[in-house]
């Protein structure tokens, strides 16, 4: 193998990892507000891509504003869950096993909407960032390959930014640390809480904007990739953003390669393979979250 | 200030606290005395909203505020340091202080003021602005924790034991920090187990045992009546 084609190997698993790294982090945010593991990550990636579907592929809405509309009307959707079904549960003080279960059967519920409503055939649109192949030097390039990498990086920045620097920001962060605390500096948790979800769901509905170059739609294609971001997850270290990023791009990197060099048939059993080894020998992950529970 | 009239909680079904009535007089310091257990903590949860009261009314400036939800109340001018101060731990200090002033809205330069003034009052704060707050030792993290109430430009102050786990040396400063806080213009409501320590700076006493008043009245004449501490806050007093 050539060093141009191991480079090329990297770049197409760094795309495909970012798709991972989105619901890792949309999964982490929601662990660090609620203390909550979201099993319908993925199927809510699945509706955001057939939501596009429709918007841009059938409706012919061009992509910028059928991209808009595909991820508000997902935060709206993450908004009315963490409202109608996270934060009664939470406030309640439900057992989080079964608010879990209750994840569950989302996942279950969205991706047998999305079966009846698109039916089973998978599909695709034109290619939104253009379908014809980019020579680098020795290198070949889809070109949504640089769009996937750009428009995340500047999505990253932008979540950064408004993490560390808005006092809304900060204030998701304290909430997520200390609910009680969060409470006697005036901010409303229910509210916060319900803006993570909006945020993690428009999170989600961009990465399955952004597989469709990649992959065909299928209803039940998030399941494969939420149980991939899980893995993202647990590798880079559950709540930690950097690591979920990380820990994507590592898996999506990971398996292209072997996938090219070994045998793409064996490449989940590869990919939790490794999360297994991580699970048994550094069950914190690469990161482990840097807020400690108790002082 | 703050006036609670028949204040009556209940946990599930047994009650916490039997219609305590108590009154924070505007500008003065009012310690809150008991026993672990006796209803303390309960009452300020009340007061500030984390937790709703069975019956009874709680006024604060004259208005009605049992009922209202906790940053309601916090606008109100009112906040709360919690036991355990609980400051953020993966927030730095001075994301810490500046979401103390979240129900607030100043502008950058506001926000640079009151800062500056919570530094000045706790110089060590300002030393340690960007480390994060869980990285910090117990009596930095009270500092904190009393700075954070402070950046809402609070009325009234609740302090949950400010001494609970801290060095003798430490104590003494926040001890000193409270009743500078309190000739500044804000009003205290000051709760300890360490009577000796609360009756020495307050200018009222309440003593809580078993959920009810049993003693109250100004803190030098509470502070002599030493058999009758003893009964109600154990023998170490």
């Amino acid at each position: 193998m050539t060093v141009a084609i191991l480079f090329q190997l990297i770049l197409n698993g760094l795309a495909m990892g970012i798709i991972y790294a989105l619901p890792a982090l949309g999964i982490s945010l929601i662990w660090n507000a609620s203390g909550l593991f979201n099993f319908a990550q993925g199927d809510l990636l699945t509706l955001g891509g057939y939501i596009m579907l429709t918007v841009f592929g059938k409706l012919n809405i061009p992509f910028i504003p059928a991209f808009m509309i595909t991820v508000a009307a997902m935060g709206l959707l993450g908004y009315a869950l963490s409202q109608i079904y996270f934060y009664p549960m939470l406030e309640n003080k439900v057992n989080p096993q079964i608010i879990l279960i209750g994840t569950v059967a989302f996942s279950v519920f969205i991706r047998n909407l999305v079966l009846v409503i698109w039916g089973t055939t998978p599909q695709t649109y034109t290619n939104p960032f253009g379908s014809q192949v980019m020579q680098i030097g020795e290198l070949y390039l889809m070109p949504h390959v640089i769009w996937i990498v750009a428009i995340v990086t500047v999505l990253l920045s932008l979540l950064q930014y408004f993490l560390r620097s808005t006092m809304v920001g900060i204030a998701m962060r304290a909430v997520a640390q200390r609910q009680t605390a969060s409470w006697l500096m005036g901010i409303r948790n229910d509210r916060m809480i319900a803006l993570t979800f909006l945020l993690s769901t428009s999170i989600a509905a961009v990465s399955g904007v952004l597989i469709s170059p990649i992959l065909p739609l299928t209803p039940s294609m998030g399941g494969m990739i939420a149980v991939k971001a899980m893995a993202a997850v647990l590798i880079g270290g559950l709540g930690s953003f950097s690591g979920a990023l990380i820990g994507g791009v590592a898996v999506g990197i990971a398996e292209t390669i072997f996938a090219a060099i070994v045998d793409p048939a064996y490449r989940d059993i590869f990919i939790f393979g490794i999360l297994v080894l991580f699970l048994l020998f550094r069950p914190g992950g690469i990161f482990k979250a840097q807020v400690s529970e108790k002082v | 200030m703050l006036k609670i009239c028949d204040l009556t909680v209940a946990y599930s079904v047994a009650p916490v606290l039997h219609s305590v009535n108590l009154e924070v007089p505007e500008g003065k310091i009012v310690a809150l005395l008991g026993a672990n257990g006796a209803g303390k903590s309960t009452t300020l949860k009340a007061v500030s909203g984390l937790i709703r009261a069975h019956s009874g009314r709680i006024e604060f400036c004259g208005q009605l505020i049992s009922g209202k939800r906790p940053d309601e109340i916090v606008k109100l001018g009112l906040a709360h340091v919690p036991e355990g101060r609980l400051v953020f731990p993966g927030l730095s200090v001075f994301e810490n202080l500046k979401i103390g002033s979240y129900t607030r809205r100043y502008s950058p330069n506001q926000l640079k003021v009151h800062m500056d003034k919570v530094y000045e009052l706790f110089p060590r704060l300002a030393e340690r602005c960007t480390q994060l707050a869980g990285t910090m030792s117990g009596g930095e993290q009270q500092m904190l924790a009393i700075g954070r109430a402070m950046m809402s430009e609070p009325k009234l102050l609740m302090l949950d034991e400010p001494s609970l786990g801290l060095a003798p040396v430490v104590i003494d400063t926040i001890m000193d920090k409270i009743t500078e806080i309190n000739k500044h213009g804000t009003t205290v409501l000051l709760i300890e187990q360490n009577a000796e320590l609360a009756l020495a700076i307050s200018h009222y006493a309440y003593v809580l045992s078993v959920g009810e008043v049993v003693l109250s009245g100004e803190s030098e004449a509470v502070a002599e009546d030493k058999s009758i501490l003893e009964a109600y806050l154990g023998g170490e007093q």
